[in-house]
């Protein structure tokens, strides 16, 4: 088959919002058929990924596969499509989660589950979307598409405390998103004001310098819109409640996805657009990314609900993530990219082995739980090996990603080194803590003992575990792929901190070429 | 068969097949029987000591300066200039290590064979302990640092794993999280040591950095990394301040403690100070640092296996201080010295851990050696062997640990002076009569148990004896010059570590003085010791010069080899007044009587576990719960509710809007989305 000259892009983004369409006005009899389908159309979509992935040129570092047409020509906001290596794993993550996170939900009981099914779909455009805009307004357009089956699926399928949780998710996000509008509009009458044309193509944006005194509000307004996204340390209070309520398979995806697109605006939108506000500001940013590091581990750690535990350490893997991304070396942001393609997968799986004991128990008090490890030997299995990755064991994903952020804050500061890879501690700390207060020592009394896992679930955690090992042992995929795009937005940012790392990646590639010739 | 050099490309099978092993007993192990289990677990082992025995001859035929091979296995991490392959070295030290590795390795898999038969979980042992050779034997391999982490990392998970084996045991739960914990604490180090590596020399490649590390750092950043990395090597090998999780790692099945907690695991941070020994040597701070606390474990964890009960915490408390004795080797410039012990030590605490392990079985968990007794005509195979490697221990003449120990009590009192000297030879005394202890104690007087004898296994006898032997000969690879031997583990160990009479005297450090400083009299001997020291170099300059000459008798050496062969028999001697002989009987419970005060701190092994609770896990427990309810809670939380409160025009409001709020915004986008699909 010819794929060449597919617009996989927009087929991308577009194939999850049909299906959601067809699931929404065709009248189903019963869940399995409209279920089904979704499941189909995530698995197209996967498979579509992996197409886009095997036709992306991993030595580029440009916008590859772009598309560009006219959208509202009489605003200067054109449907602009591209992807690059920053792009193309928060892409391929997206893909694969949702179906995961389907598979994961399968029998889920409650009410209208055909709906369930297609917001979850409707979210897969709207994050596909984010990663691939490159147009300002067709961004912002995705980034509030994505909202609303986001608020949906917490406040519909939600637990009982649900509408809080929805009305904080909401006046974080509307409050980020209005900032964000704002210094959108700002920067496109500033664009207009020097170029004489209106536009909301990012690459002509990135060309616009911002005159001083609107510097700071416009990079703060950016700024704070992604960091509650994130989200960053002061920013997170929405994280654990939205967790907490949210559904199984919402909970995952916010985890996994929905999280990823305020780090990944910083580094499409935010360095490139404001490199000055980025630079001068990073000490503030690093600091903001070290407190949540250590704080998020160290409330972890006192949590008694699954579910909070695990938001707060995803607060605390995006402080790593984010400090990657602010160090503006290669190794930082290669890290941090790789970072949330793994948390997505590691916490991810962590949640759904929550959601199956919660499923089982009816609670997600630790308190309430303890020896489930003597009922469910082949969950424990799993859950083991999920929390030994977020734990960060060298062979499995996680751990290549926080390494590599380790390294790129200890060549900017030492100090910052030696804090962020202090969390190592803590998260041991308190992810063995919740394992042995969950799975060890002698279950209490139950009326009849759990049922293992069954084939469903079984599949649905060994997907992703396996991709957690290949991506451990063979993060070359990745990183390969990620590198070129990581330089050149370095180059952006810091023009000579760049050179520098060309030309050091130059010197070890010769060195490396060396040796082996050497040797053989 | 393979031949010549071809072998070496099959290194990487080494760690390989045991990871074949535990991938299978994983996947299938519940499901294929204990048989299979058993086959596969021990075969995969097996075949990993054969194929080390088979690259060891080969290796041995290499001239030495050819001793070092290097392979890449496959690109493993690269961002920028930060390469990380998966390299494999094998050199000498790298050698000697997976060869032992491997071996007790497998003896000790076919002895959990027997020890573990009725265990339910039979498949998920043999798993964890797969795994964990496979994870040892990459750390022993390992050509980078990174590679090495990956190992030191792995081999924590399953002493972790298997710490927690019997998770039903809320101890035994708690035990193998204070392990992960403690060792990850050390571990933290031991990164930020990797990444100033990196910073420092652009690559974690071991042979580039230590091929000459003095053109591109200075003694004071040597010293930093030194001693980063040696604090991941504390965490590992339970030495000072972060000793405390070994004792408690006794909850796991006694095959475990024999290999991870005595054997091999916490010998990696050994390991790795002797690997990254030209940058310690580049700093003599560091390397006093190193053999000053290695010295105080010693003496420290000898002190607090004197009055334990329990026969696996005396073990284990035994192992500790001898690790302890190798960073003193380390420390005082004899590395060889160091490895030397570590495997000799290898041989005789497997050893006495498998043989403790037997009493155990015989006495149905029972662990109390005051609940033992007269076990001597009960099991007499365990008798002899567990008496061969006390023996060893001890360092009584002509048994492996008395050849290392002498190496180590000689480089002592060379390079560290006189007092530091004197209190490893108290501390060697103690280790014979501790060691001696569970011997009259458990085997000798009258049986204080009731119970129906287990007897082991031909599979867990086996093992024993084999072990015994090792115990027994195993020293005569390193007999030193001055009794006629070869020292040949120092000259096999030479392209690590240089040739090991000019370490020994090369850099005769003056910390011995300035401790002895506090004392007249042990001005004195200091300077008497400087005396011998003196003699000493002119009789290495002449071994030297006799190349394997003999050494005239009489010499110094000779006698330091005396007074602590005579040191070692007193303490078992003491051992034997007090818990054989009758009139000895009594002195025990009156000297703890009398000693009240001492007596509880070392039953309470000083007091660590209780301190670092008050200081380090209460404060971070408080602070914790402080975080949560008083800043997110209480102040951020708050916050957001009022800002968001005040713009809607006060906080009652957000209540009465909830809902609707919801829908206004969801109709609002849906409008708007649709607009632009209109436009689109």
């Amino acid at each position: 088959m010819d794929v060449s000259n597919w617009p996989i892009l927009s087929m991308l983004i577009f194939l999850p919002a049909v299906g959601a369409a067809l699931i929404f006005f065709i009248p189903w009899r019963g869940d399995f058929l409209p279920k089904t389908l979704a499941l189909l159309v995530g698995a197209a979509n996967l498979w579509l990924s992996i197409v886009l992935f095997r036709s992306f040129d991993p030595t580029s570092a440009d916008m590859q596969l772009v598309e560009k047409s006219a959208w509202i020509p009489e605003l200067g906001a054109s449907y602009y499509l591209g992807v690059d290596g920053l792009s193309l794993f928060m892409v391929m993550i997206t893909t694969f989660m949702v179906p995961v996170a389907m598979l994961s939900s399968w029998d889920q009981e409650g009410r209208r589950q055909d709906l369930f099914y297609g917001f979850l779909l409707l979210l897969e455009t709207g994050l596909i979307g984010i990663f691939l805009a490159l147009d300002l307004l067709l961004f912002y357009a995705f980034w509030e598409v994505m909202l609303i089956p986001m608020y949906l699926l917490v406040g519909i399928w939600g637990g009982t405390n649900r509408r809080y949780a929805t009305l904080k998710l909401i006046i974080y996000t509307m409050g980020g998103s209005l900032l964000m509008l704002v210094a959108i509009l700002a920067l496109y009458f500033f664009h207009h004001a020097q170029a004489g044309e209106y536009t909301f193509d990012i690459t002509k944006l990135y060309e616009t310098p911002v005159p001083p005194h609107a510097l700071l509000p416009m990079g703060l307004a950016f700024f704070v819109a992604f960091a509650v996204k994130s989200p960053l340390f002061p920013f997170h209070t929405w994280l654990p409640d939205a967790h907490a309520e949210s559904p199984m398979a919402g909970a995952v995806d916010i985890t996994g996805l929905l999280i990823k697109t305020g780090a990944y605006a910083f580094l499409r939108f935010l360095l490139p657009l404001f490199p000055e506000f980025s630079t001068s500001y990073a000490p503030v940013v690093v600091t903001l990314a070290l407190i949540a590091n250590l704080y998020g581990a160290m409330l972890a750690t006192v949590q008694d609900d699954l579910k909070r535990l695990i938001a707060y350490s995803s607060v605390s893997h995006v402080g790593l993530v984010i400090l990657g991304i602010f160090v503006f070396n290669v190794q930082g942001i290669d890290g941090a990219v790789f970072m949330m393609v793994s948390i997505a997968l590691c916490s991810g799986g962590l949640f759904m082995v929550v959601g199956m004991i919660h499923k089982r128990s009816g609670t997600k008090e630790i308190s309430q739980l303890g020896g489930v490890w003597k009922d469910m030997p082949l969950l424990a299995g799993f859950f083991m090996f999920f929390t030994i990755a977020s734990v960060g064991l060298p062979g499995l994903s996680n751990f290549v990603g926080e390494f590599l952020i380790f390294v790129g804050a200890f060549k900017v500061g030492v100090l910052y080194g030696v804090l962020a890879t202090f969390v190592m501690v803590l998260t041991a700390v308190y992810l063995l803590w919740m394992f042995w207060r969950v799975m060890l020592e002698k279950a209490p009394v139950r009326a009849r003992p759990w049922q293992d896992l069954s084939m469903v679930e079984t599949i649905t955690l060994t997907i992703p575990a396996i991709v957690v090992v290949v991506l451990g042992v063979y993060p070359k995929i990745l990183l390969d792929r990620i590198e070129p795009s990581a330089l050149k937005l370095v180059g952006q940012v810091k023009k000579e901190a760049a050179q520098m790392d060309y030309a050091a990646k130059e010197n070890s590639i010769r060195l490396a070429k060396t040796e082996r010739g050497e040797s053989e | 068969m393979v031949e010549g050099r071809q072998v070496f490309d099959l290194l990487w099978l080494v760690p390989a097949i045991p990871l074949f092993g535990a991938i299978f007993n994983c996947l299938l192990g519940a499901r294929a029987g204990n048989l299979i289990v058993s086959i596969v677990g021990c075969g995969s082992i097996g075949l990993a000591f054969a194929l080390s025995v088979c690259i060891f001859r080969a290796f041995l035929d290499l001239p030495p300066e050819d001793r070092m091979i290097e392979f890449c296995v496959f690109q493993w991490i690269a961002a920028g200039n930060f390469l990380a392959p998966i390299d494999l070295l094998l050199d000498p030290l790298s050698m000697a290590m997976i060869t032992m590795v491997s071996g007790v390795s497998f003896l000790i898999h076919v002895y959990s064979v027997g020890y573990m038969e009725k265990d339910k979980c039979f498949a998920r042992y043999f798993f964890y302990l797969n795994l964990f050779v496979f994870f040892m034997l990459t750390l022993v391999l390992a050509g980078n640092f990174l590679v090495l982490y990956i190992g030191w990392e792995g081999v924590g998970l399953c002493s972790y794993l298997l710490i927690s084996f019997w998770y039903e045991k809320r101890t035994a739960a708690a035990a193998g999280l204070k392990a992960f914990v403690v060792t990850r604490f050390g571990d933290f180090f031991f990164a930020l040591g990797i990444m100033l590596v990196f910073v420092q020399f652009g690559t974690i490649h071991f042979h580039s950095v230590f091929e000459d590390p003095a053109k591109v750092i200075d003694s004071r950043m040597a010293m930093w990394i030194a001693l980063l990395i040696f604090a991941g090597a504390v965490g590992k090998s339970a030495q000072i301040p972060l000793h405390t999780w070994l004792p408690d790692a006794m909850e796991a099945p006694t095959p475990v403690s024999a290999l991870i907690h005595a054997a091999t695991m916490v010998t990696a941070g050994v390991y790795l100070v002797a690997r990254c020994y030209p940058i310690f040597e580049l700093s003599p701070v560091s390397l006093q640092i190193v053999g000053i606390t290695g010295l105080l474990t010693a003496f420290i964890s000898a002190t607090v296996a004197l009055v334990h009960t329990d026969i696996k915490r005396i073990l284990a408390y035994s192992t500790v201080s001898q690790l302890g004795h190798m960073f003193l080797a380390l420390g005082v410039g004899a590395p060889a010295a160091a490895v030397f012990h570590l495997l000799t030590h290898a041989f005789a605490k497997a050893l006495l851990f498998l043989g403790s392990g037997a009493v155990i079985h015989a006495l149905h968990d029972e662990m109390d050696i005051r609940n033992m007794g007269g076990l001597r005509q009960y099991i007499p195979a365990t008798f002899y062997t567990f008496t061969i490697g006390a023996l060893a221990m001890s360092g009584i003449p002509g048994l492996a640990g008395f050849f290392s120990k002498d190496a180590i009590l000689h480089a002592t009192f060379v390079n560290g002076g006189f007092l530091m000297w004197a209190l490893i030879v108290i501390t060697a005394s103690m280790t014979g009569f501790y060691t001696f202890r569970i011997i009259f104690m458990a085997f000798f007087g009258e049986k204080r148990w009731d119970v129906h004898i287990h007897h082991p296994g031909t599979v867990m006898v086996i093992p024993l004896v084999l072990l015994a032997l090792l115990a027994a000969v195993g020293g005569y690879m390193g007999v030193p010059h001055v009794l006629g031997g070869g020292d040949r583990i120092s000259n096999f160990l030479a392209p690590n570590f240089g040739n090991p009479e000019v370490h020994a005297t090369a850099e005769p450090s003056n910390k011995g003085v300035a401790l002895a400083a506090e004392d007249e009299t042990a001005v004195v001997e200091s300077e008497e010791a400087a005396e011998s020291e003196k003699v000493l170099e002119g009789v290495t300059a002449e071994t030297l010069a006799e190349g394997e000459g003999h050494a005239p008798a009489g010499s110094p050496e000779m006698l330091l080899m005396l007074v602590s062969a005579v040191m070692a028999f007193s303490g078992v001697g003491l051992a034997y007044f007090f818990y054989v002989t009758p009139e000895g009987r009594e002195v025990p419970a009156m000297l703890s009587d009398k000693f009240g005060a001492v007596y509880n701190i070392l039953t309470n092994a000083w007091y660590f576990d209780k301190v670092y609770k008050a200081v380090f896990i209460d404060t971070y427990m408080l602070m914790s719960e402080f975080f949560w309810k008083a800043v997110d809670t209480a102040v951020i939380d708050h916050a957001v509710r009022g800002v968001a409160g005040s713009l809607l025009g006060g906080g009652s409001i957000i209540s009465s809007l909830q809902l609707g709020l919801v829908r206004w915004y969801a109709t609002v986008m849906v409008l708007g989305a649709i607009i632009i699909i209109l436009y689109i």
